[in-house]
C-alpha cells in the first residue's frame, strides 16, 4: 500500500487527529518509552478526565503515526498519570514571571491548565508556555481539534525542542490538527524524557 | 462524521498548498491555532481592507473561538477607523460570559496597545489609561461577568491588570507614566493592588525595550 494510503487510514481511525475515542491513553505498542503524565488545573476550569484521555491519546497518535516521509515514528507513549488534580492558587490567569513560577513550582503536575496566559517569558497572548527546557508547561483550553497537538508542541519545548518552521511539523510556531511531523532528532529528544 | 472530517482535512490540505507562498485569505490566518500569539511578521501584512473583514468577523458570536486572533490581527494592522469597535467589543455583553469569551475581550486590550504602538492612536491610548483606574470600571458599569473571577473587585483588577498589558506593548512612553502613576504598590490596597512591584517594573521595563527597539523585535525574541 502507498504511503498515502496509510496516510488516509491513519487519518480515518484518528479521527483526523481530532476526536479520538475516550478509552484509555496508551497504543498498546510494546517497545514505547512510557511518560506519566499528571495533569492539574485551576479550580474554575471544567476538564474531565475523560476530556484528558482523549487529548494524551491525539498525543499519542501525532507521534506515534507516520504522516508523511519526513515524518517518523516515535516510540513514545503518553499515560494519563492518576484523577486529575485541581488547584485554587490565584486565579488561574498568567501576568507575570511571578505568576508562571509560583504555579511552576508549586502545583504538582506536567500539565497545568490555566485559565489564561498573558506572560509567557515576554507579554502578549498565548495558548501555552513552556520553558525549554523544562519540568512542566502551562496550556489553556483551546479548540479541541488542536488540543492533543498543542500540548505535544508544548511538552516538546519541555524536552529542549525549539520551533521549526517546517509547515506540517509538530514544533512549527501555528499549530494545527495537521502539524504532527517529527523529524529523528525530535524524536529522540522526546524519548530522552522517559521514566 | 469520520467520512467528513477526512474530507475537511483534504479540504484544508489543498487550501494549505494552494496559498503556500502567499498571503493566504485574512479569515484562513486567523482559524488558526497559534501556541505563541499572533505572529506579528505575518499579521502586518494585512492591509485596510482585511481589517474591515475582520471587523465584520468580530460580530459573529458562532465563531468566538477564533475572536481572540481576529483582535490580535486588527490591532497589528492598526486601522484607527477600527478603534471605536474594538473598545466597544470589550464593553458589550450581558450576564455570564465563557472563558474564552473573556480571553477574547482581553485580547481586544492587546489589540488596542498593537494599535497605539504601530501609530500612535490617541483615542486608544487614553482608553487604556483610563482603564488603570479603579474608579473607571465602576462607572462603566460592565453587565458581563465571567466565572472564575468570583467578585467585582477581582473582575476589576484583572481588566485593569489587562489595560496595564496593552500598555506595555504600546512600547509608548506615556503609557510607562501612566503606569507609574496608577500601579504603583504605594497607591494600591494590599492585596487588592492590581500589580505588586516586581510586575509593575516587568511592565516598565518592556514597556521601555519596545519604545527602544521596536514591538517586532521584541515580539520575535525566543521565548517559549
Amino acid at each position: 500500500m502507498k504511503i498515502g494510503c496509510w496516510v488516509l487510514v491513519a487519518m480515518l481511525l484518528t479521527g483526523c487527529a481530532g476526536a479520538g475515542s475516550n478509552s484509555d491513553a496508551g497504543l498498546g505498542r510494546d517497545a514505547a518509552s512510557q511518560h506519566a503524565l499528571r495533569v492539574a488545573h485551576h479550580q474554575s476550569i471544567a476538564i474531565t478526565r475523560e476530556e484528558a484521555l482523549g487529548i494524551v491519546e491525539d498525543m499519542n497518535a501525532v507521534l506515534s503515526i507516520q504522516d508523511n516521509a519526513a515524518d517518523v515514528v516515535c516510540g513514545v507513549e503518553f499515560v494519563l498519570s492518576g484523577g486529575l488534580s485541581a488547584f485554587s492558587l490565584g486565579t488561574g490567569v498568567i501576568s507575570s514571571t511571578e505568576d508562571f513560577a509560583s504555579l511552576y513550582t508549586r502545583v504538582p503536575g506536567e500539565i497545568k491548565v490555566v485559565n489564561m496566559i498573558n506572560y509567557c517569558g515576554r507579554f502578549g497572548a498565548f495558548l501555552g508556555c513552556a520553558p525549554v527546557p523544562g519540568e512542566s508547561l502551562l496550556v489553556v483550553r483551546s479548540s479541541r481539534r488542536v488540543e492533543g497537538a498543542l500540548w505535544a508542541h508544548e511538552y516538546g519545548h519541555n524536552q529542549g525542542l525549539s520551533h521549526r518552521s517546517v509547515s506540517r511539523a509538530l514544533m512549527n510556531p501555528v499549530v494545527t490538527s495537521r502539524t504532527r511531523v517529527v523529524n529523528q532528532q525530535e524524536c529522540k529528544q522526546f524519548e530522552a524524557g522517559e521514566e | 462524521m469520520k467520512a467528513y472530517m477526512l474530507a475537511a482535512s483534504l479540504c484544508f490540505l489543498n487550501s494549505a498548498v494552494a496559498w503556500a507562498g502567499k498571503l493566504m485569505p485574512v479569515e484562513m490566518f486567523v482559524q488558526q491555532a497559534f501556541p505563541h500569539g499572533v505572529p506579528i511578521n505575518e499579521a502586518r501584512k494585512y492591509g485596510l481592507a482585511d481589517s474591515a473583514r475582520l471587523l465584520g468577523l468580530l460580530r459573529l458570536q458562532d465563531n468566538i473561538e477564533v475572536h481572540s486572533n481576529i483582535l490580535e490581527t486588527i490591532g497589528y494592522i492598526g486601522d484607527p477607523v477600527a478603534t471605536r469597535r474594538v473598545i466597544d467589543y470589550i464593553h458589550l455583553g450581558q450576564g455570564e460570559i465563557s472563558t474564552e469569551s473573556f480571553r477574547a475581550k482581553s485580547n481586544a486590550f492587546l489589540c488596542l496597545g498593537y494599535m497605539v504602538n504601530k501609530t500612535g492612536n490617541p483615542v486608544a491610548l487614553n482608553y487604556l489609561v483610563k482603564s488603570l483606574d479603579m474608579a473607571t470600571w465602576q462607572a462603566r458599569n460592565l453587565q458581563w461577568r465571567v466565572a472564575f473571577l468570583p467578585d467585582d473587585v477581582s473582575h476589576d483588577l484583572q481588566l485593569i491588570r489587562q489595560a496595564a498589558v496593552g500598555l506595555t506593548l504600546s512600547g509608548h512612553p506615556q503609557a510607562a507614566i501612566a503606569m507609574q502613576q496608577y500601579l504603583s504598590p504605594a497607591k494600591g490596597d494590599g492585596d487588592f493592588a492590581p500589580a505588586t512591584n516586581e510586575m509593575l517594573q516587568q511592565m516598565l521595563r518592556a514597556n521601555k525595550e519596545i519604545g527602544n527597539k521596536g514591538l517586532q523585535s521584541y515580539m520575535l525574541d525566543t521565548h517559549e
